[in-house]
């Protein structure tokens, strides 16, 4: 299991985690706040790590960087309705956008995918005609080598509708040509941690049977959940900085420019507690749990952040990578395990984080919404309903 | 008979004889903005410097007023205590018992409970013993509002 | 040109079956010798298209498993002659017996795939794969016939991948469910395919049939809900197969085998399992 960075703004704190901390395996690259000259201007061995997502998702639209592109939709139809955007203009967007990718020797070809709301009964045939077929044609003409990879952004809707949820898994893994799945879940992000049990249970057994059929898997967009769905065994676990990059949604690529309304409250990633706390928690936490040891693991960007002067804002780098270096230790421990072990192993920490919530809590903090645990419960049913439909329970 | 709104039950409690004695001699604030959360009241016993340089802050009390949403104001008032010596969930005394069937909570929690009604009769379910707020730097941070507000309006009795 | 006119030119012909829009006639061909002559209808002209285009890419498939196309005519117009190899042999439903043991039915279901192979790799589905549409010659080898309801898949279809499959008793659960925009591809095949290794472990019974699985339901019905007869895999020889016909038969697509690869791999390891 690998561990790729989702990049977004400030990425630059995303390459030096992984340069300087060894913390994680990769890039996924994202055109919306690069420019092309910044991505063909990284290192060969770099980009060689990652791959490039290319951000279709709203094709008429330039937002951010994405118009330095001339492979990206509105670029290449110089503003279209999307109903034309096909054959001939979808064709030479696929050409371009993939001898991009092949010339900058990205880990794996990705094919677009436009994003839609619902459940659209033409969920298929528009992602064919629009970036499916045009991209595979265009890998076929340029004899890429590397892996193609499909980009599916999938709403909660179609991952806890059965019938849905068949068809969508029927289509993916009936397309010939592709070696791997870029699965993305757009779930509207109604709290920091996802607390939908149905919704988590979709998306494990939609990972297995993508995995099932000898795909690769890539991760897009998790928050900590990241954790939990390495029982699926995806190939690669995304992680990120800003909510943003952890949480989809896509405001972030409309032509409203609402990226930060205000500025977020800085959260401190505790390994233990599987959740990021307000830092304003920080000492009651601790007081709390004295008996268990440290809660917070000691590294360099702790000692810059514990300083009793230090002034906690969500702008500065030592908070995402402290997050980036303690949580891909965390799944990088993981990753040693498989199938009923990797799920034993998960399952315990989850216990063990609730029982240290509960210890919390018997001291008498009140922890928020947000920082409280309250998803863990669910968490450990999705494991153990994906566990019992793997038998390994 | 219970509040219309959260807006209602504030004036009666700011108006209520007992918060009148809590306020008289103490600096207070009204939802000060930049803390843990916004406590729709704070009240604080301070000792001013003649200089008023410095502030010794005696005792804080933070309110968090709320109709019903016992739980809510429970987050919301142990937040205060990361600046706050003393913090109270304040709720409408129509629908206090929704709280005190789970008085052990804010036993643990160390946090008050006041229920008030539309005459400003103010009933004490549970008070808190005062502690050191959790937080250095938002005590550090409320004190200098304190001064702040102190050189605006602050009783004689305040002065060292 | 009429029907009679053609027929009239092999005096000798033999009616082999008739159904539907087809009949088939055994005939001696002055040319090709021993033949089939089948005989269809079409309803206009874009049907006859694509019967044409279906024609000429069966031509191309020059393998054992398959009759040899040598001929195709419109004789009028509505109906056209098809001439293909005769070949000597048995279909598979009157020897399913034949094949009960273990390691016999899979070899042959493993030719069976070899041979649908064949058409997968062109993005060809047979669609009525069946006992009756697989003949057996006499040195075992299985010959695949009935590509009539064969659909190219990347082909610009005048029409959609629509219409109930011909025999129900065979059909894969997206056939049965069919509607627009389902999805019939190779897996499909291999439903099929899963039903009669199942058959011919069963001694020629059918695994979804009521009287088999022990349920009040039809066949079809079954099909649909999963529901075949399976307990009888539990065995130490057949225990080992159980797996290969459980993904086989598996409800949705995506439960059975994404490549025509990895099908094939697994039936070589169950056969090596088998020893």
């Amino acid at each position: 299991m690998e561990i790729f960075h989702q990049l977004g703004h400030n990425f630059n704190w995303n390459v030096e985690s992984l340069h300087d901390d060894n913390a994680g395996d990769g890039l996924i690259l994202a055109p919306r706040y690069m420019k092309r000259e910044r991505v063909e201007g990284m290192s060969l061995v770099l980009r060689e790590r990652s791959f490039f997502d290319p951000q279709f998702f709203l094709p008429n639209t330039q937002r951010g960087q994405l118009a330095s592109y001339n492979f990206f939709p509105d670029v290449v139809a110089d503003g279209f309705e999307t109903s034309e955007y096909s054959d001939s203009l979808a064709q030479e967007g696929a050409l371009r956008c993939v001898r991009f990718q092949i010339e900058n020797w990205f880990r794996y070809i990705i094919i677009p995918t436009r994003h839609v709301s619902g459940m659209p009964s033409n969920y298929q045939s528009m992602q064919e005609n629009m970036f499916v077929l045009p991209f595979l044609e265009a890998c076929q003409r340029l004899s890429a080598s590397q892996p193609i990879v499909l980009q599916m952004v999938v709403t909660e809707h179609m991952l806890k509708d059965e019938a849905y949820f068949n068809n969508l898994l029927n289509w993916v893994t009936g397309l010939r040509g592709i070696s791997g799945v870029y699965l993305i879940v757009d779930h509207g992000g109604r709290s920091k941690q996802v607390k939908d049990l149905d919704l988590l249970i979709a998306l494990l057994k939609f990972v297995d049977y993508l995995k099932q059929n000898d795909l690769i898997v890539i991760l897009g967009y998790l928050n900590t959940e990241a954790f939990l769905l390495s029982i699926a065994h995806p190939n690669v676990i995304p992680i990120g900085s800003y909510e943003g990059t952890r949480i989809f949604n896509i405001k972030y690529f409309q032509e409203q420019e609402q990226l930060i309304i205000r500025g977020p409250t800085p959260r401190i990633y505790v390994p233990m507690l599987l959740q990021l706390i307000n830092h304003n928690y920080i000492n009651v936490v601790r007081r709390a749990t004295t008996a268990q040891g440290d809660l917070f693991e000691e590294n360099q960007y702790k000692a810059i952040m514990f300083k009793p002067t230090y002034q906690w804002h969500f702008s500065k780098a030592e908070l995402y990578k402290d997050y980036f270096t303690v949580f891909s230790n965390q799944l990088r421990q993981l990753a040693s395990y498989k199938d009923r072990e990797r799920y034993q192993v998960v399952s315990q920490k989850i216990q063990d984080a609730i029982g240290l919530f509960t210890t919390i809590e018997g001291r008498g903090v009140v922890l928020d919404a947000d920082s409280d645990g309250s998803h863990l419960p669910i968490w450990l049913t999705a494991a153990n309903e994906f566990a019992i439909s793997k038998s390994w329970r | 008979m219970s509040f219309r709104t959260e807006k209602d039950l504030f004036e009666t409690a700011l108006n209520s004889s007992y918060f009148q004695q809590l306020v008289n001699q103490a600096v207070f604030l009204i939802e000060p903005q930049g803390l843990f959360g916004v406590p729709d009241l704070v009240v604080a016993h301070i000792k001013l410097s003649k200089a008023k340089e410095r502030v010794r802050v005696q005792k804080t009390m933070a309110f968090e007023m709320k109709l019903h949403n016992w739980k809510r104001a429970l987050v919301q008032a142990f937040r205060y205590q990361a600046f706050a010596t003393m913090s109270f969930v304040v709720l409408d005394d129509a629908y206090i018992q929704r709280a005190t069937k789970h008085l052990e909570k804010f036993q643990i929690a160390n946090i008050g409970l006041l229920s008030i009604n539309k005459q400003g009769v103010v009933i004490s379910h549970y008070f808190p013993r005062p502690n050191e707020p959790y937080s250095v730097q938002l005590r550090v941070t409320f004190n200098h509002m304190l001064l702040a507000s102190a050189e605006l309006r602050c009783p004689e009795s305040a002065f060292e | 040109m009429t029907f009679n006119d053609v027929l009239m030119e092999y005096p000798d012909a033999t009616l082999l079956k008739q159904g539907g829009q087809k009949a088939a006639y055994r005939i001696e061909h002055p040319v090709y010798g021993h033949s089939v002559l089948k005989i269809g209808t079409y309803k206009s002209p874009r049907e006859l298209e694509r019967i044409r285009r279906e024609v000429a890419t069966l031509r191309d498939i020059d393998s054992s498993y398959y009759p040899k196309n040598y001929d195709f005519q419109v004789i009028s117009q509505d109906r056209f002659v098809i001439i293909e190899e005769y070949i000597d042999s048995r279909p598979l439903s009157k020897c399913l017996q034949e094949y009960s043991e273990p390691r016999r039915a899979l070899a042959f279901t493993k030719e069976l795939a070899n041979g649908l192979n064949v058409l997968w790799q062109r993005n060809i589905v047979h669609r009525d794969v069946k006992p009756d549409n697989v003949l057996v010659v006499s040195s075992g080898e299985p010959k695949i016939i009935d590509l009539g309801i064969a659909r190219l898949l990347d082909m610009e279809s005048l029409t959609t991948l629509r219409g109930a499959p011909l025999t129900m008793a065979y059909a894969a659960p997206e056939q049965i469910h069919h509607h627009q925009g389902v999805i019939i591809d190779h897996r499909t095949d291999q439903f099929n395919i899963g039903i009669i290794l199942v058959q011919l472990l069963l001694k020629g019974e059918h695994p979804f049939d009521p009287r088999v699985v022990g349920t009040g339901y039809s066949v079809p019905e079954n099909i649909v809900s999963n529901n075949w007869h399976h307990s009888f895999l539990s065995g130490p020889s057949l225990s080992r197969i159980r797996p290969l016909a459980t993904k086989l038969l598996g409800t949705q697509q995506f439960q059975r085998y994404r490549t025509p690869e990895t099908l094939l791999n697994d039936i070589n390891q169950c056969i090596e399992r088998l020893g």
